[in-house]
């Protein structure tokens, strides 16, 4: 005898070989419903009239109801293998769509003034659009180049975040943007060989792909945010008239709107402009500014027995800053220790506590001296 | 288990309802409306990816595809002529598509896995010996060694429900063969998990 459950099975009497014959002849029973196409749909859709036609079957053939359930079980595995990485699949999604926007809105940019123009119409008027782009950027003093560029006419995609949680937006060229519930981000379509612009409204944080060709540049109503390929918040407070930019990796260069006051930031430096004191202050990163943004992933770095140089230059391309040091003073220090809550100045203190060396930010580097250990 | 069949009923419930107001989504797309496009593209593409993903591994491919597909449809949203079925529409198009492409280039992994049907790797047999339910991995990992063709006639047949009419004209072939086909990715399902279980009573006849 056997029962079944599932695909297992339970032994209480008959040989193995024999056994083994049963199941597979089962097997191949559960094959017979699985082929007919009805039974399959009955299983995966809703429907009455399968319903009652299997229902009816089922009574009439009651000594097929562990069968039924056998095949309806597989069914419905093979059905759930189908599905692949979720998360995967959703980011494929997202991107491609991203290209078939920017395909559309590029090419409706082209023929927006005029249809069915001669090739080189169109060209002139490309160049036109991107010669008053350039135009733009050198006539910072007299025009707010922003409200310029928010010019509705020229192709834009607008993202907004409605929901309540993060909302993830792919760039062509291969960043990201986690805009929070509220912000819009809004990315000229125009494939601009010189820069990448984006306008953003309300709280985001930025992982932009590294192009040393093409500045990344981000429009916010008081700042103006420049990088290569790095990664920061951008905070609005509201109330206060007041914008912040934190910076995890890399390095942001930021300046208020007209250009007149620029600061490069490192990582965990934040620099705050205030719109009511048109000042920009620039201070280390305060958590509680940037705890509900939800980006905020922890550099940990183990190092059991390591040389300080070694650390170092594992912190510095971590975090992406040029940090300098004389590698002959702290050659022969080696440290035991785990850096993971901490800022990186955090980090660096621990360090220099460790060896006895000393570090002060300058420009847009690190300066670590002193130190010694034997 | 009762649980896990109501929750698949229910997403396919959602899935369905979809092909239902179908008709206006399409006539408003073709008038030019680019929510109705952006909509539909929603609910399409997550099961659009992972046909492409059947016929064609490569996923760059895939996305390139999809582009290319719904900027065309875009384009020629004025002569498209009323569709009874948006996703089988779609899923036909970039079928097209993928094998036009592959057929351009060639693809030497299309072919090879041609061979893959029936063999099992070494790697199952262990892997089997310790687990008695079929599990869904197990399962994922045996169709990923069939062929493009009999993953995409599971696919239609076993994610989206198609009738094997459905099959054959979306695979561009006449009702036989479609039945065929199908009848040969189940026997190598068929085989494969079979296979798993003899194993596992093999399994049990060395202990006594």
């Amino acid at each position: 005898m056997y029962t079944l459950y599932s695909n297992t099975v339970e032994v209480t009497g008959l040989a193995p070989a024999a056994l083994c014959y049963t199941k597979v002849n089962l097997i191949m029973k559960i094959f017979d419903l699985i082929n007919d196409e009805q039974f399959v749909q009955w299983v995966l859709v809703p429907n009455t009239a399968l319903d009652t036609y299997w229902a009816a079957w089922i009574r009439l053939n009651p000594q097929y109801s562990t069968l039924v359930d056998e095949a309806r079980t597989a069914i419905l595995k093979i059905h759930e293998a189908q599905k692949e990485d979720s998360a995967e699949i959703t980011a494929m999604s997202s991107a491609t769509w991203e290209n078939i926007a920017n395909t559309l809105h590029q090419s409706d940019l082209n023929t927006k003034s005029r249809r069915h123009l001669p090739i080189w119409w169109a060209a002139a008027i490309l160049l036109l659009a991107l010669g008053v782009v350039w135009l733009v950027r050198d006539n910072q003093h007299s025009v707010r180049p922003s409200s310029l560029l928010l010019s509705e006419e020229a192709g834009y995609v607008v993202k907004r975040n409605l929901g309540h949680t993060s909302m993830q937006v792919f760039l062509p060229d291969g960043s990201k943007v986690s805009l929070e519930p509220g912000a819009s981000l809004k990315s000229k379509t125009l494939l601009n060989d010189t820069l990448r612009e984006v306008i953003l409204q309300g709280d985001a944080f930025f992982e932009i792909a590294k192009d040393t060709d093409r500045p990344f540049i981000v429009h916010t109503d008081y700042i103006y945010t420049r990088v290569l390929g790095t990664s920061f918040w951008i905070l609005t407070a509201q109330g206060a008239q007041q914008q912040t930019v934190a910076v995890k990796t890399g390095k942001v260069s930021v300046s208020d709107i007209l250009q007149q006051e620029t600061e490069i930031l490192l990582p965990n430096e934040q620099l705050t402009y205030d719109d009511q004191r048109r000042v920009l202050i620039k201070s280390r990163i305060d958590p509680s500014v940037i705890q509900q943004a939800p980006a905020m992933q922890q550099i940990a770095l183990q190092f059991q027995d390591t040389s300080v140089p070694t650390i170092l230059d594992s912190l510095s391309s971590a975090y992406g800053v040029k940090i300098i040091y004389d590698r002959q003073t702290l050659a022969h220090c080696r440290v035991t220790t785990s850096l993971s809550s901490e800022s990186l100045y955090e980090k660096l203190d621990i360090l220099c506590k460790a060896t006895g060396a000393s570090y002060r930010p300058q420009d847009d580097k690190l300066y670590v001296t002193g130190g010694s250990c034997q | 288990m009762i649980l896990f069949s109501i929750f698949n009923k229910f997403l396919y419930q959602q899935s369905m309802h979809l092909e239902n107001g179908n008709e206006e989504l399409w006539a408003s797309f073709k008038n030019g409306n680019f929510e109705a496009f952006s909509s539909i593209y929603n609910n399409y593409s997550h099961d659009l990816i992972l046909y492409g993903l059947k016929i064609q591994a490569d996923r760059q491919v895939v996305q390139d595809a999809i582009h290319d597909l719904f900027i065309e449809l875009w384009s020629s949203k004025k002569r498209l002529s009323h569709v009874k079925s948006i996703r089988f529409y779609l899923l036909k198009s970039l079928r097209y598509k993928l094998l036009s492409i592959s057929r351009k280039q060639r693809t030497e992994s299309f072919v090879a896995i041609e061979q893959f049907s029936d063999t099992l790797a070494a790697e199952d047999l262990s892997e089997l010996l310790e687990d008695q339910d079929v599990k869904i991995s197990k399962i994922r990992s045996s169709l990923h060694k069939m062929s493009p063709r009999q993953q995409e006639v599971i696919y239609l047949y076993f994610y989206l429900s198609y009738s094997i009419q459905q099959i054959a004209d979306i695979m561009e072939v006449n009702y036989q063969s479609a039945a065929n086909l199908l009848q040969r990715a189940l026997t190598a399902l068929r085989k494969l998990i079979q296979f798993n279980i003899l194993i596992f009573f093999l399994n049990i006849v060395r202990l006594f």
